[in-house]
């Protein structure tokens, strides 16, 4: 059984590394470009067409070979003596932070990477914060699915039980995340943009809120694992109701974090706030004008 | 927005200074807005440090903006004690219906119902 899952995985990063190394077909990224436009609600001209391709292609990769690395470690991590169930989230785990630190080197190499011959440069006038290219409430998921997790260890030591897994590894490697979150958030934003036209600043924009909040959403995912693994541990020494009503009170909090933001979309925030003309001439359907 | 083209004869420090001054002067940058810091604008631009400094110091000199050391540089605002405060609850409105994720033309129409312009 364990050789054919080291054989099932050792084939799905196979196929993946080839999904990645090779070049997109002409469809391919002319089908990647138009839903990149949809979702943030920019035009294409020959100039950003490029870039895009290029930058969603980095975030990509970084982030799968951040995920590996991740996944490597968890697994290196997991106790060899006495593998639990709740070793899966801790390679889960794994895969998230290392997922996320690919997504955080992808930003900052786009910031140092010019993707074009320097010669007129546009920057803007005014100062800009993370508060520009993400909501207030999808920047308080992180702290609040940290703070469910962390709250519902606490609540599983009160009721006996002994996991150090559960109660270290998890609310550690989710209290990690969103601190890689608040501060790498901060660093991107700080770091300079290239723009020759107002359209190329808006696709950077546009492109570094997107990574941003891959980053952000690192933390709400690793925590449902955390939520999980809370609630799986009823049967280790939740004994009477209030206990287990609390523990999956604590656990539902990230699941309900990630579908809210999920639904909320945030692919536009950044429209709305660096770039408000911009938004008000959007069409109903979404779409850009022009 | 600021541009510099490298290839104008206008040296890039007063292609600062003279877009900057100008957004001011017309509104464009309202009273209190925080421009970005020298070091950022000058990697954005792709100029030296001490070049958008000088265009700031010069801003300074002129009174268009304020240049204190925690708050970074600030667009000015008024001398008129009244004007000052009424800019000053602006921003903090603009601030409030930015966060809010209020549209600027519905943001607009809230200020008009308060003047009974609605």
């Amino acid at each position: 059984m364990t050789v054919f899952l080291v054989v099932l995985a050792g084939a799905c990063l196979a196929i993946a590394f080839v999904f990645l190394l090779l070049p997109q077909s002409a469809a391919r990224q002319q089908s990647v470009l138009l839903a990149a436009s949809r979702e943030v609600g920019l035009g294409l001209t020959e100039d950003v067409r490029r870039p895009i391709l290029q930058r969603s292609r980095r975030a990509q990769r970084l982030s799968f070979v951040g995920g590996v690395f991740g996944w490597a470690a968890g697994i290196w991590l997991v106790p060899r003596d006495g593998p639990s169930m709740n070793s899966l989230w801790l390679i889960l785990g794994g895969i998230l932070l290392g997922g996320a630190l690919g997504n955080l080197t992808a930003a900052l190499v786009d910031s140092r990477t010019p993707t074009f011959p320097v010669e007129i440069r546009m920057a803007r006038a005014t100062v800009v914060g993370v508060r520009d290219f993400i909501s207030p409430t999808e920047r308080s998921f992180g702290w609040v699915s940290t703070a469910a997790v962390i709250g519902g260890s606490a609540l599983c030591v009160m009721a006996g039980v002994r996991d150090p897994l559960l109660l270290i590894a998890l609310p550690g490697l989710v209290a990690a995340l969103w601190i890689l979150g608040a501060v790498g958030t901060r660093f991107v934003v700080s770091r300079p943009q290239h723009a020759r036209t107002t359209l190329d600043l808006a696709w950077d924009d546009a492109l570094r809120a997107k990574n941003l909040l891959s980053l952000l959403r690192a933390t709400p995912l690793a925590a449902i694992y955390g939520g999980i693994a809370m609630m799986s541990a009823f049967d280790g020494g939740a004994r009477t109701m209030g206990w287990q009503v609390a523990i999956a009170a604590l656990g539902l909090v990230p699941p309900l974090a990630v579908l809210l933001m999920a639904g909320r979309g945030g692919g536009r925030f950044y429209l709305r706030h660096l770039w408000p003309q911009t938004a008000a001439e959007l069409d109903g359907d979404g779409r850009a004008r022009g | 927005m600021i541009v510099v083209d490298p290839r104008s004869p206008t040296p890039p420090f007063e292609q600062v200074r003279t877009q900057l001054a100008d957004q001011i002067r017309s509104g464009a940058l309202a009273p209190g807005t925080r421009l970005p810091t020298v070091r950022r604008l000058a990697e954005d631009l792709g100029l030296a440090v001490n070049t958008v400094a000088r265009a700031y110091r010069e801003l300074e000199s002129d009174a268009l903006v304020h240049a204190r050391s925690r708050n970074g540089t600030t667009v000015s605002w008024s001398s008129d004690d009244a004007r000052r405060q009424l800019e000053q609850t602006a921003s903090t409105f603009a601030v409030q219906a930015k966060d809010l994720g209020v549209p600027a033309h519905e943001a607009r129409r809230l200020i008009d119902l308060a003047l009974g312009l609605g």
